[in-house]
């Protein structure tokens, strides 16, 4: 039984555009934008041998050699654990004091304000290899080599100028007089905060957080050097496993499968709050 | 009475077969007393430690002693070792070291001596056998300041990969390897001739890469060499920069005509480009290591489409007869700040016994020792390296690429210069010229033209009987 059609459309309501090419447009796209990842995925599920084949082969018997031999062969899921336990608790602490900061920073008024944004935002300017030896040595000094609280606490000061910047501008978005009709209420700040301010924040912190999340999850250089064997990430791993005097190229294939997939997850999860968090502020309320 | 003699005679062969099984020698009790440490070797991801990696659980077993191996790129390899040798950190027991990093390194102390270690029976197995090393190959990779500081773990010069059945189809009969018919001018016209790239085969995959130059260009800087300009490729008796002449301007314009088999992004193209393309079967011939050669083109079931239809040959000579005396090796250093030498120790001994590296093999691991260059093993499983012996012993030059600190930045810029060459932005001539007047820089800033200097590094290339004393006479 065919469901009758209960939209209701006004009488004077502009007839809807129907475009088809840009829909063919945007298809394309799409197709365009896909296809590589596609094409690493499937050379995950190729052997050596069709990998490294004379033509591309999209038609092959799949294969988990490159699996094997990165999960079993070369403990990569420990990796993946470290990488997982850094990228969460320094997307964690960094969202959760960047966002105070970013607070401050936005409501109260203070001497050298501008100054404290600016200098917040010159910390990410720096290229990771002019301070490596630096955080190398004091790393070294304070027993933190090849450890995952050290990765942590790295990423987490790495993280927060970028959390502090994006966050600023969406608290600014918020108009001040929803906390201050909450504080005549009786709330002290605080809870002002908390009750009226954070969750309009939500959407804004959910989408700084993916961008956190991504940074720390796919950080290379400084991986690399602090650590060795107990706190060793993903992203250092996989290029030892993949690419020697030659690239293995069904290896290097697996690794983006596995270095992907939680982060598209993640994406997928979060997906609601991050086109929200991405479109605050750009209509005025 | 038969079924006593059976059960003797099957005893008997349990114990020989025991003597005899790799690294059957006793342990002694100091080796024992290190049953339980953890040592930690930083390595970069390359076939040859693969080989060998295989054998690490035996280690394990046999000794008690874990290792955790801690492999790195090999982009990032040099600087992360840098790194953690001058903060002198302790983390890793075990360093590979390059050929080219050895003065560097043990210059600075970041290595300690092997020797004392080599002759200590408490800790060396017992028919370890020192002087069983090739002379050249085991001064070359580890000596310096007459001290020996690391073990090789394979060491060969790097060559020319080719398919033998393309070769054929085409009519050509390649030489065998080191005979003086292989030629830079036979290969260009081999590479010429079955040149195909409508049906899919390039004549030639060369590496132009800029960081390539200092290792796939110089078989041709050494190849157009005559006699009387050997030895002072690079520089004269006094550290004067020699390069601009026309040995070096021929040699690059003859590297830079195989532009022409190439396609248009061959620009950049290093090992990994050229080499996938080999391996895909779309090229006649490229540069090749002698170490990877079973890795890279002799695997089976990783390589179905040019295993077991390659020659392996030398670079080859040039007009003058000359060719690349090329050394390359990886070897097993002694961190200084290790803080269980004995341990590791144990380990790089075990690694480069006899019966490990003969084993090691039929992995890829290349020979260091005449007892596996001789083996069976050797011969059944990279039949390539046995021509390679004499080479090894008699030819080769451990400072073909010369070891002086200045060598990273000289070997740049005849990168970076040779580049321009093959992009056509420039040509031989003023590359050259820009060779000389950059590098000629390089050496007056590291010292070289001080008046009145007498301690600047020995020439060991001018008289290669240096390298050729008994392993076991080294400090």
């Amino acid at each position: 039984m065919a469901h009758p059609d209960t939209s209701i459309v006004s009488p004077d309501a502009p007839p809807v555009q129907r475009n088809w090419w840009v829909y063919l447009v945007l298809a394309a796209v799409c197709v365009i934008n896909f296809l590589p990842y596609l094409w690493m995925v499937m050379t995950g599920f190729m052997d050596n041998a069709t990998a490294t084949g004379q033509s591309p082969q999209w038609v092959f018997t799949p294969s988990v050699e490159a699996f094997r031999f990165l999960i079993f062969e070369k403990g990569i899921m420990e990796n993946f654990l470290n990488s997982l336990v850094v990228s969460l608790a320094s997307t964690f602490f960094s969202v959760t004091f960047g966002m105070f900061c970013a607070y401050a920073i936005a409501r109260y008024d203070f001497g050298g304000r501008d100054d404290v944004s600016f200098w917040v935002l010159t910390n990410r300017m720096m290229p990771p290899v002019a301070v490596l030896i630096p955080i190398f040595v004091t790393f070294q000094t304070m027993k933190l080599l090849d450890t995952l609280v050290g990765l942590i606490i790295l990423y987490t000061a790495m993280q927060l100028p970028f959390v502090v910047w994006m966050l600023t501008g969406y608290f600014r978005d918020i108009p001040r007089r929803y906390e201050e009709s909450a504080m005549v209420d009786g709330d002290t700040w605080f809870q002002a905060f908390r009750k009226v301010t954070l969750p309009l924040m939500a959407p804004s912190i959910s989408a700084t957080a993916i961008f956190v999340m991504i940074l720390s999850w796919n950080e290379f250089a400084f991986a690399t050097f602090l650590t060795s064997t107990e706190a060793k990430t993903l992203p250092p791993a996989i290029m030892a496993y993949s690419i020697g005097a030659n690239i293995s190229w069904n290896v290097l294939g697996a690794a983006v499968v596995l270095v992907t997939a939680p982060l598209i997850l993640f994406v997928l999860v979060l997906q609601r709050q991050l086109i929200s968090g991405l479109s605050q502020g750009v209509i005025r309320k | 009475m038969t079924k006593q003699r059976i059960r003797h005679a099957l005893v008997s062969a349990l114990a020989l077969s025991v003597m005899g099984a790799p690294g059957a020698f006793a342990q002694t009790d100091a080796q024992k007393a290190l049953a339980g440490r953890e040592i930690r070797f930083l390595q970069p991801s390359m076939p040859q430690f693969a080989a060998l990696g295989k054998f690490i659980p035996e280690f394990q077993e046999k000794y008690g002693i874990k290792v955790t191996v801690d492999e790195i790129p090999f982009d990032q390899y040099r600087q992360k070792s840098l790194v953690e040798m001058q903060q002198g950190t302790g983390t890793y027991d075990i360093y590979a070291v390059d050929v080219m990093w050895l003065a560097e390194y043990a210059a600075a102390g970041f290595l300690q001596p092997l020797m004392p270690y080599v002759k200590n029976p408490n800790l060396t197995d017992e028919g370890y056998d020192i002087d069983d090393f090739l002379p050249r190959v085991i001064s070359g990779t580890g000596v310096y300041n007459d001290t020996l500081y690391t073990i090789p773990l394979g060491a060969g010069p790097v060559g020319t990969t080719f398919r033998k059945d393309v070769a054929e189809a085409a009519g050509i009969q390649m030489p065998k390897r080191f005979s003086p018919e292989f030629t830079t001018d036979f290969m260009y016209k081999a590479a010429e001739k079955v040149h195909k790239p409508e049906s899919g085969m390039i004549g030639f995959a060369q590496m132009p890469g800029r960081w390539f130059w200092g290792v796939t260009y110089l078989p041709y800087l050494y190849a157009f060499q005559t006699p009387k300009t050997k030895g002072d490729e690079y520089v004269d008796k006094n550290w004067r920069i020699t390069i601009n002449n026309k040995q070096t301007i021929d040699s690059i314009d003859y590297f830079v005509k195989f532009k022409k088999f190439m396609p248009a992004d061959s620009a950049n193209w290093g090992i990994g480009e050229a080499t996938a393309v080999y391996q895909s079967g779309n090229a006649f011939g490229l540069w090749n290591y002698q170490d990877f050669i079973k890795g890279f083109f002799e695997d089976p079931n990783a390589q179905k489409a040019v295993a077991g239809k390659n020659v392996h040959l030398h670079t080859p000579a040039g007009p003058h007869g000359v060719i690349d005396p090329w050394f390359g090796a990886w070897s097993f250093g002694l961190s200084k700040d290790s803080t269980k030498k004995e341990a590791a120790w144990v380990f790089i001994q075990w690694m480069t016994s006899k019966k490990i590296q003969e084993r090691a093999t039929e992995f890829g691991a290349g020979p260091s020792r005449h007892s596996t260059y001789k083996s069976v093993t050797l011969a059944k499983f990279q039949p390539w390296w046995v021509d390679v012996y004499e080479f090894m012993l008699k030819e080769t030059n451990p400072d073909e690429r010369i070891r002086v600190p200045e060598w990273a930045e000289i070997s740049d810029i005849m990168g970076e210069e040779g580049s321009r060459v093959w992009i056509g932005e420039i040509n031989s001539a003023t590359a050259v010229e820009n060779m000389q007047k950059r590098m000629s820089a390089v050496m007056r800033r590291g010292g070289y033209y001080v008046p009145g200097r007498t301690d600047l590094p020995p020439q060991h290339w001018r008289d290669l009987s240096y390298y050729d004393r008994l392993p076991s006479t080294w400090k």
